[in-house]
């Protein structure tokens, strides 16, 4: 099963890393920077907001490099992947042709945003798409820069053109069930069976999927000793599976992966995942790590709910099914228990003669959490409101379908019941003030939307982005 | 064979450093190769605005499987103070706490992680003192202040107020900015014998780095040594704070006997480290019909924060910008730093000018909407002019302004009356088809004075060695963080020795090599350095020339320096050639440079004088898109023309102007410090804390030098400063966003609208309105 010698390994920059043992648990950054010595990626910000951190990753599955934060996965995430850094990349005497077109372009001042603006755009190297401002902006919509104002590292960009690169080839370094860094041990289950097996075995222990999020909260040292599951390379849970009305995806099918295998088919919702972190958070987080961490703003989640989305849920006691919409009980908590996970989403495509919507409002465009994030799934018949479900993050401890709103507004017509809607929101709604917006404006904004809701279903007109509009 | 003349000066070279930025391989402090004795400090800060110390509990640490080591204020050898101006400005803090977040004790282990755990450990137990004072208008009612109020008078403001036949009166507010430099405060520590101490950190002072462990640690500056290769950003946040944390690390260094460092991680940098001040407005103006201002009354209050720093400067630059380009005949302006219980506020890209220009142009265009005509036309009325004079309410005269250049420049770029007129076509459609999207357009111009308000700081010294290869060491006072200051003296020595820029090699600032410089600041880096950097470069060459004349067979009375060659008539000898004569014929190859700024007086008491060796002169037109539904907004199309003198590299300037712009648009839209009743910043990370990212860029965005001009001054090469200037012209953005708005509803009252107009304050100032209606 195991091969010894590549048991605990890692790949960066082409060459086999064993894990030895560690004084404590660490992270992909402080691992790069303080046992390897590779110091060209820096540290920013430690939360996933800045990418400074950058790094590729290729793994078994996807060969292609994708971009990550190194500051928000732990090294014991990363056994048997390849990682790529900024000196894997080029040298001074051999620039690759992102590096060239940056120092041509005088992309980079201060410089030590570099790095990782480079890390980010090399993904382009490697991508089949046409290289427009459009999607150098998606492509650099996690790395901040304080000095150029952007413009010339979009300039070096636009100049790369057709220039292409084959990705590097994947190293094989065989699978790790369990690796034990400091006084955390990271499990590596690849199928259900093992993981029950775990569950069985195991006591105290936390699942970890993307791990952005959670990764966020700890201390990176610690004197306690902890068990975390990684539950990314369980197969089962990753399986894709459209039918005519209904997607089931698995629970750790990344954002990015989710974005694209729902591009053509949900356009409705391009933005909102557009603007889910940036890409290098959306190639490590997972649809269900978003859902279970039950955030009262998590973007997916009035989405997944007016879709009527129910979730196949994984544990010792077997199989259960629950409808999304009784999942969340209050502040980031939800109904799982200890030993139980997601293991996939059965999401209804919205049906022939309904339309649906989604917003979402920041103080920033891209890479921001939502102030308010609202989707509508609504019928139109005869000119009245036939049906309309209304989701909303952002207004309450939990994001939640507003059935009161929601049921005033059935039977009304469109103006009567956009009307009834506006005038009660307040009776249905009730926001809280802080860092990201006032109660008051979470209000307004609510307000607005429902007059956008009724001027695009009496123009028959999806909702366009307030970025696109020139 | 005959050389080409080349020039090193006006040549737009890439950064030095650039292929090292892009492959990671260019150094910042943090990176630096550990030795095994290397120690990791981190700050344990407090956790309430106002409060007297009982207790630090260091119980929680016994327990640790690894040592560690806490010092306060208690272990300080010499003075706990590092104030830039006025002293009483603790490192740590000793008995009264006075912000959340203070520094109270550093503790050191022998691993960063190890050192930041255990620093969550130590309690600090306090007892309450009383209410901390929160804001700006707490301290305003409570005459808290921190310094005497400033003022600045010229005519008589009451009268012509009084006598006026319009007036209006107000008030507003201008919030705050995190620097959000990508590298967050670093530095490092090592003990010598014999006391000697040598730091590398990341400021933009290392000068006041040396006299700040000094004071610190009670030695004397001559042992102490700071050494700065680059800054990953500073933008002012690296002026008077990197010395707080530079003597914070140096005092463990001092006590353990090992070198340490000191990394903020970026929450601690953001709760501890000092900010662009915030600013309330409050004003009252006198016009005529046209818009000529007859008297204008104003007053600034600034939150300083709990020490005065360069609150004082920061407050004098502020006051005499509210000027602008107008030419005010009765005027009064007052200036009152805020003491509260917040950390203290610093130095930031602009230093207190953007606040004063916001507030005059947001004034200009509250007069403009009260008498419904354009805030162009407003201006016009008060322009610097034959008609309306020159003198500025400070007593300096504007000479040599480039005001109509780059009016008329930045006209043309834009296109601005054609496009007024389609974005008002652009709103009317929008509203007879019920739409909430509105576009507004903005002008504007700004004129930025160029020097430290205190003349003494208008000095720099360089130092240059020649070696037998002909190879050149470059060594200067100014600092590296990115605006390409290096690059540009570099230049500016290439030239010099007519060798190509390679020859030039640059080395990190230090204080043993240059002593006792200014900050890098106030945009001054090149206009002082470089000169110093051409000063000590034409001594050598003055004595290659001799050397070279002795060394021809009659030479021409003028031996000419180019193309890495030394040439009289036909003859010619390499520049490597030449220098190794020189050594020969033992004659030193070696010279320090030194420079200060001509012309320049100011009386700080009564705010009189010439502060400004000159202006820079530049305008801008911002194009905005709002959402009256929602409140988002923002910026579609930005043309900039910047007077900058004879560059010394268009690239680079061209790079500080789109940077500046850039980050400005940040501070008056986005970017939003946010505290809780208790004085906690929350906002102390780039997921709460929003800085543009690239799709906030422009899509069109035209940058242009003024063309065909050059400083009337003497600066080197008639050059023009650059670092500063640019972010003002993002006002132009706030203007037009005030502008849609005001094309969205009739009788409309923006004056009260506030910075940074995010779409919460956007939204609120639309719905106060419907409310009213």
């Amino acid at each position: 099963m195991n091969k010894v010698a590549t048991k605990n390994s890692l790949v960066v920059n082409g060459k086999k890393f064993q894990i030895e043992k560690l004084d404590y648990d660490i992270t992909l950054l402080d691992w790069i920077r303080t046992k390897l010595n590779l110091k060209g990626t820096k540290e920013g910000c430690n939360e996933g907001d800045c990418g400074a951190c950058s790094v590729l990753v290729i793994d078994r599955v996807s060969t292609k490099p994708r971009s990550i934060n190194s500051c928000l996965v732990r090294l014991g995430q990363m056994m048997g992947k390849n990682i790529i850094t900024i000196e894997g990349i080029g040298n001074t005497k051999n620039l690759n042709p992102i590096q060239k077109s940056f120092v041509r372009n005088n992309a980079s001042q201060c410089g030590f945003c570099t790095p990782g603006f480079v890390i980010s755009a090399s993904t382009l190297l490697y991508s089949q798409k046409e290289i427009n401002e459009e999607l150098i902006h998606d492509t650099l919509s996690g790395n901040l820069c304080r000095c150029t104002g952007y413009t010339p590292i979009i300039e070096s960009l636009k100049k790369i053109k057709n220039t292409r690169l084959l990705p590097p080839k994947f190293i094989e370094v065989g699978m790790t069930e369990k690796v034990q860094i400091g006084k955390a041990i990271y499990f590596h289950p690849k199928s259900l069976n093992e993981l029950l097996k775990l569950l069985k075995k195991i006591k105290r222990f936390k699942f970890l999927s993307g791990g952005t999020d959670l990764n966020l909260e700890r201390e990176v040292y610690t004197t306690s000793s902890r068990h975390l599951i990684c539950i990314n390379n369980i197969k089962e849970l990753s399986e894709i599976n459209f039918t005519k009305n209904t997607l089931k995806v698995g629970s750790t099918v990344s954002i990015e992966k989710f974005l694209e295998i729902t591009d053509k088919k949900l356009p409705q919702i391009r933005e909102i995942l557009k603007r889910f972190g940036s890409p290098l958070i959306r190639n490590q987080a997972t649809i269900g790590g978003n859902i279970c961490t039950s955030s009262p703003i998590g973007d997916l989640s009035p989405i997944f709910l007016v879709l009527g989305t129910k979730l196949n849920t994984y544990g010792v006691n077997g199989l259960r099914e629950i409808s999304l919409d009784r999942f969340f009980t209050r502040y980031r908590k939800n109904v799982l228990k200890k030993t139980e996970l997601i293991k996939n989403f059965v999401i209804s495509m919205p049906k022939k003669d309904y339309k649906l919507f989604s917003w979402k409002f920041s103080k920033r465009f891209d890479q921001d959490i939502s102030t308010l994030s609202i989707a509508v799934l609504v019928k139109i018949k005869n000119n009245k409101i036939n049906d309309i479900k209304i989701a909303a993050g952002g207004v309450s401890e939990k994001p939640e379908i507003l059935y009161g709103l929601s049921q005033l507004m059935i039977g009304e017509t469109l103006a009567e019941g956009i009307k009834k809607g506006t005038d009660n929101l307040v009776k249905y709604v009730k926001p809280i003030s802080d860092l990201r917006g006032t109660a008051e404006y979470r209000i307004n904004v609510f307000k607005g939307v429902l007059r956008k809701l009724d001027i695009s279903l009496r123009a028959n007109k999806e909702h366009k982005s307030f970025m696109e509009i020139i | 064979m005959k050389p080409k003349r080349t020039f090193q000066v006006g040549k737009s070279f890439n950064q030095d450093s650039a292929s090292r930025h892009v492959t990671g391989e260019a150094i910042y402090i943090d990176d630096i190769p550990e030795n095994s004795e290397l120690m990791h400090a981190a700050l344990i800060t407090s956790k309430n605005a106002y409060s007297k110390i009982k207790k630090i509990d260091l119980s929680q640490l016994k327990d640790l499987p690894f040592d560690t080591h806490v010092f306060t204020a208690r272990d300080i050898p010499g003075k706990n103070d590092i104030g830039p101006i006025f002293g009483d400005e603790p490192i740590m803090a000793d008995g009264i706490i006075s912000y959340y977040g203070q520094p109270v004790a550093v503790l050191v282990a022998n691993d960063y992680q190890k050192a930041m755990y255990a620093a969550n450990l130590v309690k600090i137990h306090t007892l309450s003192i009383g209410n901390p004072i929160l804001n700006i208008d707490d301290a305003y009612i409570k005459k808290s202040f921190l310094s005497k109020p400033l003022e600045i008078i010229k005519g008589d403001f009451k009268k012509s107020i009084k006598d006026s036949s319009h007036s209006i009166k107000g008030n507003f507010s201008i919030g705050g900015q995190d620097h959000f430099y990508l590298e967050s405060h670093i530095s490092i520590a090592t003990p010598n014998e014999n006391e000697e101490m040598t730091l590398w950190s990341s400021t933009q002072h290392p000068t006041e780095v040396q006299h700040g462990v000094g004071n610190v640690l009670g030695i004397p500056s001559a042992k102490i040594d700071c050494k700065t290769r680059r800054l990953g950003g500073g933008f002012g946040g690296k002026e008077s704070q990197a010395t707080i944390f530079a003597a914070i690390v140096a005092l463990a260094a001092n006590k353990i006997k090992k070198p340490v460092k000191l990394r903020l991680d970026r929450k601690t940098d953001m709760t501890v480290s000092g900010k662009r001040h915030d600013f309330k407005v409050k004003y009252e103006i006198g016009f005529n019909s046209k818009g000529k201002i007859n008297g204008l009354d104003i007053s600034l209050l600034s939150n300083g924060g709990n020490v005065l720093d360069l609150s004082g400067p920061v407050m004098t630059r502020a006051l005499t910008h509210l000027d602008n380009c107008y030419s005010f005949k009765n005027f009064r302006a007052r200036g009152y730093i805020c003491k509260t219980n917040t950390v203290s506020n610093t130095a930031f890209r602009g230093f207190g000018g953007p606040q004063g220009m916001l507030a005059i142009e947001n004034i200009l265009d509250n007069v403009a909407n009260y008498l419904n005509v354009s805030l162009d036309q407003v201006r016009n009325e008060n322009y610097y002019n034959e008609k309306n004079g020159f003198k500025t309410p400070y007593g300096q005269v504007v000479i040599n302004s480039k005001l109509n250049e780059v009016l008329k420049e930045v006209n043309h770029l834009s296109n601005y009356k054609k496009r007024k007129k389609a974005i008002a076509i652009f709103n009317e459609k929008q509203r007879k088809i019920n739409s909430s999207l509105r576009k507004g357009i903005a002008m504007m111009p700004a004129k930025f004075g160029i020097s430290f308000n205190k003349p003494s700081l208008n000095q720099a010294g360089a130092l240059i060695h020649v070696y037998t290869d002909g190879s050149i060491r470059l060594n200067h006072g100014g600092t590296e963080m990115g605006q390409g200051l290096f690059t540009k003296v570099a230049q500016v020595v290439a030239e010099c020795f007519g060798v190509s820029l390679d020859n030039v090699h640059i080395t990190p600032t230090n204080t043993a090599e240059v002593p006792n410089t200014s900050a890098t600041a106030a945009s001054s880096g090149s206009d002082l350095n470089g000169m110093a950097a051409w000063n000590a470069a034409e001594k050598i060459k003055k004595r290659m020339q001799k050397c070279a004349f002795e060394l021809f067979d009659k030479p021409l009375k003028k031996i000419i320096f180019r193309d890495n060659y030394v040439i009289s008539g036909n003859q010619n000898i390499t520049f490597e050639e030449l220098a190794k004569k020189c050594w020969e014929k033992r004659i030193s190859l070696s010279s320090t440079g030194f420079y200060k700024t001509p012309k320049i007086f100011w009386d700080q008491n009564n705010l009189k004088g010439r502060p400004y060796f000159y202006y820079t002169w530049g305008a801008a037109v911002s194009e905005a898109l709002i959402d009256l539904d929602t409140g988002e907004n923002r910026i579609l199309r930005a043309d900039i023309v910047e007077d900058c003198g004879k560059s010394l590299n268009e690239a680079i300037d061209i790079g500080q102007i789109q940077g500046g712009f850039v980050q400005g648009l940040g501070w008056l839209t986005c970017e939003e410090l946010y505290f809780n009743n208790e004085g906690q910043l929350l906002t102390t990370g780039p997921s709460k804390y929003k800085i543009p990212g690239s799709r906030d860029v422009p899509t069109r965005f035209n940058v242009k030098l003024l063309e065909n001009t050059f400083n009337e001054e003497k600066t080197i090469f008639r050059s023009k400063a650059v670092g500063e200037p640019p972010l003002l012209l993002a006002i132009s953005h706030f203007l037009a966003i005030k502008d849609a708005i005001k094309m969205a509803f009739d009788n409309i009252d923006i004056s009260k609208i506030n910075s940074p107009i995010t779409p919460s304050e956007l939204l609120k100032c639309i719905n106060d309105h419907k409310h009213v209606n």
